[in-house]
C-alpha cells in the first residue's frame, strides 16, 4: 500500500513540474510512439497472423507461427548462430578492442595516432562493401588468403566462406573486423580520463602493472563498458547485411542469423506472419539482455535509482 | 643520438606487433582503394596486383554517373539532422531518467533498449504505412524523422548514464542561488554533457550514413537518395561486373566520416566520460 | 554519489515552477529545431515528392515505372527508354522512373503495389511470381492491348507462350535468355575436345579437361541459385521436359527417385571435380569472371545474360567462347531452356492503362530493342531487331530463341516463385556442401511444395 502511495505520489510530483515533464518529453515520446512503437506492436500483431505481403486478407491463427517455428530446425540454427554472433562481437568490443586501447595509450608503442586511424577506417566502410571486398580476399584460388597459404607451400588454400563449418565464426570476424573502431574509439577515450595520481597510488602500494589494471584500470572504465556492451549486443542482434551479402545464410543454413532468417522468410517465401514471429523472438531474447543489463548497471544508469 | 634514446627493445617490439596487427587489419581497406585506382581489366589480370598505372576513370565516373556531389549532400542532410534531432529529442527524457525517480522508470528503460535491437526490415511495412498516412513519403523530412526516431532510445540511454554520474555539487550550487531546473539543465547540466553528446551524435551519424535499407524502402527518386544507393547502383549483379566503379563509390563515401572522426576524436578523448570516470 | 534522499531535486528559493521566462524554453527550442529541420528539407525536396521538379502539364498523364537492377548499363538503357518516350510525347504522358536492386526487389514490390502511389507499369518475373502478381489482383491482363499493337507478330513466339496462362496474357517479355552450354574456344582447341551431343561424350571431355587440370564446369553459386541451372539442365535432359512439367504442377512429387537422382548427381559431379573447388563461396556477380578468364573452368551452363560479360561495348567478342546445347541423356529428347529473362506488367489498379500500354509498346518496339540490343546486351524480345553485326554464334542462338516453337521451360526459380524454390535453392546448396543429403533436400523441397502449392494430384 505504502509502494503504490509513494509511486502515486512521485508521479503526480513528476507531472507537475511543467519545466520538466512538458513538450520536451511529450514529444520524443509521440516520435517513438509512432515510429518505433508502431511498429512493434504492428509485428506482435503480425505475427499471430498468415499474410503474403500482397492479398488483402490477413487471417488470424493465434499461435501457430510459434509452434512451426519452435519445431523449425532452421530456427534454431538461426538462434543458436546469433547468439554466437553476439558472443563473438561482444568478444572484439571488450577484449580486442581493449587491448589494442590499452596498448595504443601504453607509451609503448610509436605511431599511435596513426594507428587509431587505421582502426577506426573499418567503421567508415558500408557493410555492403565490406562484405565484397572479404568475400574477394577469401575467394579460393586467385584471392589473398589462397595465396598466402600457396606460398606457404599449401597446395590448396581453405574456403572459409564455402565450409558450413568456418562460414559463421568467418562473417562474425568480418564483422569484428568492420564493428571495432567504435568500442576502441570509446575505451581510448576512457582511458586518457584515468587520473594518473591513482596509478602512481596504486605504485607507491606496490602493485604491479597487471594489479594497477585490476585496481584502477577496470574499475575506472565500467561505465565504459556496459556502453560498449550495449552498443556491440545491439548490432549483433540485427546483424544481417554481412549475411545476405557474403554467405546468404549458406552453405545451406549454417550461417543464418535471425535478422537474416526473418526476411528470406518475410520478403523472399512472403511469410510475413512467420517472419513476425521471428522478430518477437529476437524481441524477447533482446529484452532478456536489457533485463540484465538493468539489473547490473541500473543504480549507474538511472540517477534516481528504482 | 639522443633522439634515439627512448627506444628500447619492448617498444620496439610492441610498436611492430601493433603495426603488423595493423597491416593486416588494414589490407581490406587497402585493397579497396588500389582496386579504385585500377582499371577493370588490370583487376581481371592481376586481381590483387598494385596498380600498374593510376588512373582516375573509376572516381571520375562515378561523381559524373552518379551525381555523387547530391548524394554526398543528402547523405550529410540525413545524417547530420536525424542524428541531430535524435540527440535534442534525448535531452529532456535523459534528465528526467537521471534526476527524478518514478515507479515504471526501469521498465521504460528497458522498452527503449529492448525495442533499438529489432532489427530496421522488421519495421519496413508499418513505417512505410505511417509516412504514407503522413504525406511523408519519399521526402527528404520524412526519413530525417524516421532515422531520429531510431537514433534516439541508444542518444537516451548514453546521456542518461552520463548525467546519472555526473556530480550534483554544482547544480545543487546553481539551485541554491535560485535557478531553474531549465537554467541548471541549461547552463550547468548540458555543458558540462557536450563531449557524452557529441559521442551518441557521431555513432548515430555514423549509423545513418552507412544505413540504406530505410532509404531505399522510403524514397523513389534519385534526387533525395544517399550515397549507400549510390554504391548499390555501381555494385555488381547478374547482368554488370564491376570492380572498380563500387570501390571508387565506396573511398568518396568513407571520407567524410573520417574527416568527421579526426575533427572530433582529440576533443572527445579529452572529455568523454568525465563524469563517469572520476 | 551524492544523492537525494527522496528522488526529485529538492527546489530551494522561491521561483515559480509556472510562468517563468523560461518555461517555454524547450517547446521553443524543439520548435525551432523542428522549424530547422523542416526548413533544409523541405524546400529542396519538396514534400510531395521531388517528382515536382518537373511540374506536369495538367493535360498530362504522369506515369510511374519501376524497374530492377540498377547497375549502370540497366540505368543507362532505362534512362534513354524514359527520356526519348517523354519527348515523344511531350504534353501528353510523362513517365517517371525509379530503379531498385534485385536484393531489394522484392521487399520494395511488396509495399509499393499495396501503397497509394504505386506505379503504373512494374518489372516482374516471369513464371511463379507472375502468377502471384495474377492472384494478388496487381497485374492487368494485356489481351486487348496485344491485340491492339500486335505484340505477338513483334515478340518471339516463346515470349507470347510464357506470358500466357489462365487463359490471359499477362505480361510484356522484352529480355530473353536461353540457358546453353558456353565453352572456351581456346581450351576445346588445345585439348583437341569438339562440342559433345551426348552425355558420354560430355563426360569423355570432362575427363580430358580434368586431367588436364583445368576444371569442366564453372559453378558460382554463392548466391544459391545457379547450381539450379545444372540441377534442371540434368533432370530435364534425362528425364524429358514432360517429366519436369509434371513435377512443377505436382503431378509427382519431389521424393520421386528421379528427383533425388538429380540432387545426388549434382553431388558426384562436385566430389568427381566437375568445378572448381569453392562453388558455394565464389560469386557470380563478382569473382566468377575472373575465373572463367583465366581459362581455370572450361564451361558454363548459364542463360544467355552473361553473353554482356563476353561481349565488349562494341558487340565484340572479347572471349575466346562459343555454345552447344546441353547434351541429351539416355535418348532423351534434348531441350533448350528459353525464358524471359525480364518482364512488364501493368499495375491493375492504375488510372493510366491505356497510357501504359503505349509505353510498353514503344519498349518492345524495334527502335528500343535495338538500343537495348547495343547497351545491355542480347537477346531483345523483339524479332525484327537486327542482329547481324553481332558475332557468329551470338547469332546463332539469336534466331534460335527468335524461331524456337518446341515446348520450353523455366529453371526452378522461375517457375516455382519463392515459396518453394527458396527452400529447393537452400537445399540444392546444402548438397553440395555435404551437410545435406540428396533425400533430405527431396524432402525438405516437397514440404515446401506441399505448404505452397498443396498435395500431389496423380
Amino acid at each position: 500500500m505504502r509502494d503504490a502511495n509513494l509511486a502515486r505520489e512521485q508521479w503526480r510530483e513528476l507531472l507537475r513540474r511543467r519545466d520538466v515533464f512538458g513538450f520536451g518529453i511529450l514529444l520524443p515520446v509521440a516520435i517513438y510512439v509512432l515510429f518505433v512503437g508502431y511498429p512493434v506492436v504492428y509485428t506482435l500483431y503480425l505475427s499471430f497472423c498468415t499474410w503474403d505481403g500482397f492479398s488483402k486478407v490477413v487471417s488470424f491463427v493465434g499461435l501457430s507461427n510459434y509452434t512451426l517455428l519452435f519445431q523449425d530446425p532452421d530456427f534454431w540454427t538461426a538462434l543458436g548462430n546469433t547468439i554466437l554472433w553476439t558472443i563473438g562481437t561482444l568478444f572484439f568490443s571488450n577484449v580486442v578492442a581493449f587491448v589494442l586501447a590499452v596498448a595504443l595509450r601504453s607509451r609503448l608503442v610509436y605511431f599511435g595516432n596513426f594507428l587509431r586511424i587505421l582502426f577506426f577506417l573499418p567503421i567508415t566502410m558500408s557493410l555492403v562493401a565490406t562484405g565484397l571486398m572479404f568475400s574477394f580476399i577469401l575467394t579460393p584460388a586467385f584471392g589473398a588468403l589462397w595465396t598466402i597459404a600457396q606460398a606457404l607451400g599449401f597446395a590448396n588454400g581453405p574456403d572459409l566462406l564455402g565450409e558450413p563449418s568456418t562460414a559463421l565464426y568467418t562473417l562474425i570476424v568480418v564483422f569484428g573486423w568492420s564493428y571495432i573502431g567504435i568500442p576502441l574509439m570509446l575505451y581510448d577515450a576512457g582511458l586518457t580520463q584515468i587520473p594518473e595520481e591513482l596509478y602512481e597510488a596504486a605504485r607507491l602500494d606496490g602493485a604491479s602493472p597487471l594489479q594497477q589494471m585490476r585496481l584502477v584500470t577496470f574499475p575506472m572504465l565500467r561505465p565504459i563498458f556496459m556502453v560498449v556492451t550495449v552498443l556491440a549486443t545491439i548490432e549483433a542482434l540485427r546483424a544481417f547485411d554481412l549475411v545476405l551479402v557474403m554467405t546468404r545464410g549458406g552453405p545451406g543454413h549454417a550461417s543464418d542469423t535471425l535478422g537474416y532468417f526473418m526476411w528470406v522468410e518475410s520478403f523472399h517465401q512472403r511469410h510475413f506472419g512467420y517472419g513476425a514471429a521471428i522478430s518477437i523472438v529476437l524481441l524477447v531474447l533482446s529484452s532478456a539482455f536489457s533485463l540484465a543489463y538493468i539489473r547490473r548497471s541500473g543504480r549507474d544508469a538511472l540517477g534516481g535509482g528504482g | 643520438m639522443s633522439a634515439l634514446r627512448g627506444i628500447t627493445l619492448p617498444k620496439l617490439l610492441a610498436t611492430g606487433a601493433l603495426l603488423l596487427f595493423g597491416a593486416i587489419f588494414a589490407y581490406p581497406e587497402f585493397l579497396t582503394i588500389i582496386t579504385s585506382l585500377k582499371t577493370q581489366d588490370s583487376v581481371l589480370e592481376a586481381p590483387l596486383a598494385l596498380p600498374s598505372q593510376v588512373t582516375f576513370e573509376a572516381y571520375t565516373t562515378t561523381w559524373n554517373v552518379l551525381q555523387y556531389g547530391t548524394l554526398l549532400w543528402n547523405s550529410i542532410l540525413y545524417a547530420a539532422l536525424g542524428a541531430g534531432f535524435a540527440l535534442i529529442l534525448a535531452i529532456y527524457p535523459a534528465y528526467t531518467f537521471s534526476r527524478f525517480r518514478f515507479l515504471g522508470a526501469r521498465a521504460i528503460f528497458m522498452l527503449l533498449l529492448t525495442t533499438q535491437m529489432l532489427p530496421q526490415e522488421t519495421a519496413l511495412i508499418p513505417l512505410y504505412d505511417a509516412l504514407t498516412k503522413l504525406g511523408l513519403l519519399n521526402t527528404r523530412l520524412g526519413l530525417i524523422l524516421i532515422h531520429a526516431a531510431w537514433g534516439m532510445p541508444l542518444q537516451i540511454l548514453l546521456l542518461t548514464g552520463f548525467l546519472a554520474n555526473q556530480p550534483r555539487e554544482l547544480e545543487d550550487a546553481a539551485r541554491i542561488d535560485g535557478a531553474t531546473e531549465r537554467q541548471i539543465l541549461r547552463y550547468v547540466v548540458l555543458p558540462l554533457a557536450a563531449p557524452a553528446m557529441a559521442v551518441g551524435f557521431l555513432l548515430n551519424f555514423v549509423g545513418i550514413w552507412k544505413e540504406f535499407i530505410f532509404a531505399i524502402t522510403f524514397l523513389n527518386s534519385e534526387a533525395v537518395y544517399p550515397v549507400t544507393i549510390g554504391i548499390m547502383k555501381f555494385s555488381n549483379s547478374r547482368y554488370f561486373t564491376s570492380f572498380t566503379l563500387p570501390a571508387a563509390a565506396v573511398v568518396i563515401s568513407q571520407i567524410p566520416l573520417v574527416l568527421l572522426f579526426l575533427l572530433t576524436h582529440r576533443w572527445l578523448a579529452r572529455g568523454i566520460y568525465a563524469g563517469a570516470v572520476k | 554519489m551524492n544523492r537525494q534522499s527522496f528522488g526529485l531535486p529538492q527546489l530551494t528559493g522561491n521561483h515559480s515552477r509556472e510562468g517563468s521566462p523560461e518555461r517555454s524554453f524547450s517547446r521553443r527550442a524543439l520548435l525551432q529545431t523542428l522549424a530547422l529541420v523542416a526548413a533544409v528539407s523541405i524546400p529542396t525536396a519538396g514534400v510531395m515528392g521531388p517528382a515536382g521538379s518537373s511540374v506536369a502539364a495538367a493535360s498530362e498523364v504522369a506515369l510511374r515505372m519501376l524497374d530492377r537492377a540498377s547497375d549502370p548499363k540497366q540505368t543507362d538503357y532505362t534512362k534513354w527508354l524514359v527520356d526519348t518516350f517523354n519527348e515523344r510525347h511531350k504534353g501528353a504522358i510523362s513517365v517517371t522512373l525509379e530503379t531498385i536492386p534485385d536484393d531489394d526487389y522484392h521487399q520494395k514490390v511488396s509495399l509499393v503495389l499495396n501503397g497509394t502511389d504505386a506505379p503504373d507499369v512494374f518489372f516482374s518475373w516471369e513464371g511463379g511470381w507472375a502468377e502471384l502478381m495474377v492472384q494478388s489482383n496487381f497485374a492487368a491482363p494485356l489481351d486487348a492491348y496485344y491485340e491492339k499493337y500486335g505484340w505477338a507478330k513483334t515478340l518471339t513466339p516463346a515470349a507470347e507462350k510464357l506470358a500466357t496462362f489462365g487463359g490471359h496474357k499477362w505480361f510484356l517479355p522484352y529480355y530473353m535468355s536461353a540457358s546453353v552450354i558456353w565453352y572456351n574456344t581456346d581450351l576445346f582447341k588445345k585439348y583437341d575436345l569438339k562440342p559433345p551431343q551426348t552425355w558420354e561424350e560430355l563426360q569423355k571431355v570432362a575427363e580430358t579437361l580434368k586431367s588436364n587440370g583445368v576444371a569442366p564446369f564453372l559453378l558460382a553459386n554463392q548466391q544459391q541459385w545457379e547450381a539450379q541451372f545444372d540441377w534442371t539442365g540434368y533432370f530435364v535432359n534425362k528425364n524429358g521436359a514432360a517429366a519436369y512439367q509434371d513435377l512443377l504442377t505436382r503431378k509427382i512429387a519431389w521424393t520421386d527417385p528421379r528427383v533425388v537422382d538429380a540432387f545426388a548427381q549434382m553431388k558426384r559431379m562436385v566430389d568427381d571435380g566437375w568445378f572448381l573447388s569453392g562453388v558455394n563461396s565464389m560469386d557470380f556477380d563478382g569473382t566468377a569472371i575472373i575465373f572463367w578468364k583465366r581459362q581455370q573452368a572450361a564451361m558454363w551452363y548459364q542463360g544467355s545474360f552473361i553473353m554482356s560479360r563476353f561481349l565488349g561495348d562494341d558487340g565484340k567478342l572479347t572471349y575466346p567462347v562459343d555454345w552447344f546445347p546441353y547434351p541429351k541423356i539416355e535418348g532423351a529428347d534434348p531441350s533448350v531452356s528459353i525464358f524471359a529473362e525480364s518482364t512488364w506488367m501493368i499495375n491493375n489498379n492504375s488510372q493510366h492503362k491505356d497510357e501504359a500500354a503505349e509505353f510498353l509498346d514503344f519498349m518492345v518496339s524495334k527502335e528500343a530493342q535495338t538500343q537495348m540490343l547495343t547497351k545491355l546486351g542480347p537477346f531483345p524480345a523483339n524479332v525484327s531487331v537486327d542482329e547481324s553485326g553481332l558475332p557468329p554464334m551470338v547469332q546463332r542462338l539469336g534466331s534460335l530463341i527468335s524461331n524456337y516453337g518446341g515446348f520450353t521451360w523455366m529453371h526452378v526459380d522461375h517457375a516455382l516463385g519463392p515459396g518453394v524454390a527458396q527452400p529447393y535453392l537452400e537445399a540444392l546448396q546444402g548438397v553440395l556442401a555435404g551437410t545435406v543429403t540428396p533425400e533430405q533436400a527431396a524432402d525438405t523441397t516437397e514440404k515446401a511444395a506441399e505448404t505452397t502449392q498443396g498435395p500431389v494430384v496423380k
